[in-house]
């Protein structure tokens, strides 16, 4: 596919991000979109740096095919029924360089858009934009009313391009106006807007946002029992809370029986570790094996002087030490001289 | 669509760690309780117990690798009127951006609230870091809850 080639000598360089996007394929909603046609899909999209250089190469690919795919064709539709005839045409697009307008920015979120250019009359401007290694925020002349108070300043806000008016994406737009200021990231998370949906930056953002905390949700419906079956934000949380709650409760609870069981707190932990006490009765719970307390036995002989444990004095000692093991001996040190 | 970034890590040490923990919690207790009144209340001790285990758990966990476990720990030597310093990263984000970009859904911001509650050291945290927290919280308090109930089993007469 020719678009593909053209990605590939775009070098995407973002950065850490290995996993993250590598190549930008065929979009998720490829799969599902009826009307999305996979021979003219086109990546015409600038992820990472991207100097200008490469851009008439991009737009010189595609000199017959215009260069929106999805656009274009009124037959086959995008979703916006009120396309003006006068897209068609691309006679003046230059070459279909076109609105491709591709948003990069190099330390904020990049983002890139698929681009409409509206009426004709602006895609002059934006060929002309298109060219120009300026790559701060620009304001094209040519913009729908509605646009541009969505429009906001950010100081690092990558550059985006007004799309025609659209009923369904102002109602995006008005619906998403809530700004959302995503702290600088070094890791650049690479999106592309979906169709029928806002390009606006905050609206990205926002959405980003929110599959994050989804699929943070989903994590924790397989922490928390039973809940499978749930969908939905609301209930889930709840189910969450809850479960805290009762684990909190739990915990309480427990630890008065344990005050009630064991008035003088004298655990003896020679008998624990001989009768491999921390081994459940008659639960379902893994067990504990007898190795981590076999791994003790040689230390617990190194008695030294006797120190009055505190609370603090512990944690010191443990974050020096990531070494769990060092740091059991410490504590048993002290610890055993009272037994 | 949006690029996957870092797994999220929510690994828990396993129960044996725990358990060591509160053990060694418990007999400092014992050594500290045996200097002050030994005819302790009930709800005294129960308290301190409660606050052992948590403490400890918090330590279990990787004290200061966790916001809650450090908020925990906090809190806790607060009461004892210590100090205690922790290796802090430096915040890029300040508390009040914080909350400004938490603005979101309505429904979802009332349980994120609750849940704030909740989990120790939530007040500051975004909700998607406030998720990752409760997640690696609740394996913890599961692990700790089994220690109790195997210690207690454990203690009781037969």
């Amino acid at each position: 596919m020719g678009g593909e080639s053209n990605e590939g000598e775009m070098g995407l360089n973002h950065g850490d991000d290995q996993s993250g996007i590598s190549r930008v394929g065929m979009p998720l909603y490829a799969k599902s979109d009826p009307f999305f046609s996979s021979t003219d899909w086109d990546p015409a999209v600038n992820v990472g740096g991207f100097s200008s250089s490469h851009y008439p190469s991009l737009a010189m690919d595609n000199p017959g095919m215009s260069c929106f795919p999805h656009y274009h064709q009124p037959g086959s539709g995008s979703g916006y029924h009120d396309m003006p005839a006068s897209l068609l045409p691309f006679g003046d697009c230059g070459g279909g360089g076109g609105g491709h307008f591709l948003g990069s920015d190099k330390k904020e979120e990049s983002v890139g858009r698929l681009v409409r250019a509206g009426d004709g009359h602006q895609v002059s401007d934006d060929v002309v934009l298109g060219g120009s290694s300026n790559r701060k925020r620009r304001q094209p002349e040519a913009e729908s009313q509605w646009n541009k108070k969505a429009v906001e300043e950010f100081q690092e806000e990558p550059q985006s391009q007004k799309k025609q008016k659209n009923d369904q994406s102002k109602e995006k737009m008005n619906k998403e106006s809530s700004q959302s200021e995503e702290a600088p990231k070094e890791n650049y998370i690479h999106m592309r807007a979906r169709r029928g949906q806002a390009t606006n930056s905050h609206s990205l953002a926002e959405r980003v946002r929110r599959e994050k905390i989804s699929e943070r949700m989903r994590l924790l419906q397989e922490l928390v029992p039973g809940c499978n079956k749930i969908t939905g934000k609301a209930v889930m949380l709840d189910e969450i809370i809850n479960y805290v709650q009762s684990l909190q409760q739990q915990v309480e609870f427990l630890s008065m029986k344990l005050s009630t069981v064991n008035p003088e707190l004298n655990i003896d932990i020679d008998r624990l570790l001989a009768k491999d006490l921390l081994q459940p009765r008659d639960r379902n719970t893994p067990t504990l094996g007898l190795n981590p307390f076999a791994r003790f036995q040689g230390t617990i002989p190194n008695i030294s002087t006797p120190t009055a444990p505190q609370y603090n004095s512990l944690p010191q000692a443990s974050n020096n030490s990531r070494n769990n093991t060092s740091c059991f001996c410490h504590h048993f040190k002290f610890s055993y001289t009272f037994f | 669509m949006a690029s996957a970034y870092n797994p999220i890590y929510t690994d828990v040490p396993e129960k044996d760690v725990f358990a060591l923990h509160f053990l060694q919690t418990l007999s400092n207790l014992r050594t500290q309780n045996s200097f002050s009144s030994p005819d302790n209340k009930t709800s005294d001790r129960v308290k301190k117990i409660k606050k052992a285990a948590y403490v400890s758990m918090a330590r279990a966990a990787g004290g200061a690798n966790r916001l809650w476990s450090r908020s925990l720990l906090h809190q806790a030597a607060k009461r004892n009127n210590k100090n205690v310093r922790f290796l802090r990263r430096k915040r890029r984000v300040t508390w009040l951006m914080r909350r400004r970009s938490n603005r979101g859904d309505p429904i979802e911001d009332v349980a994120a609230e609750r849940l704030r509650n909740l989990v120790p050291g939530g007040g500051g945290m975004e909700t998607s870091k406030l998720m990752e927290e409760t997640a690696h919280y609740i394996k913890c308090l599961s692990m700790q809850v089994k220690v109790m109930q195997c210690l207690v089993d454990g203690l009781s007469p037969k």
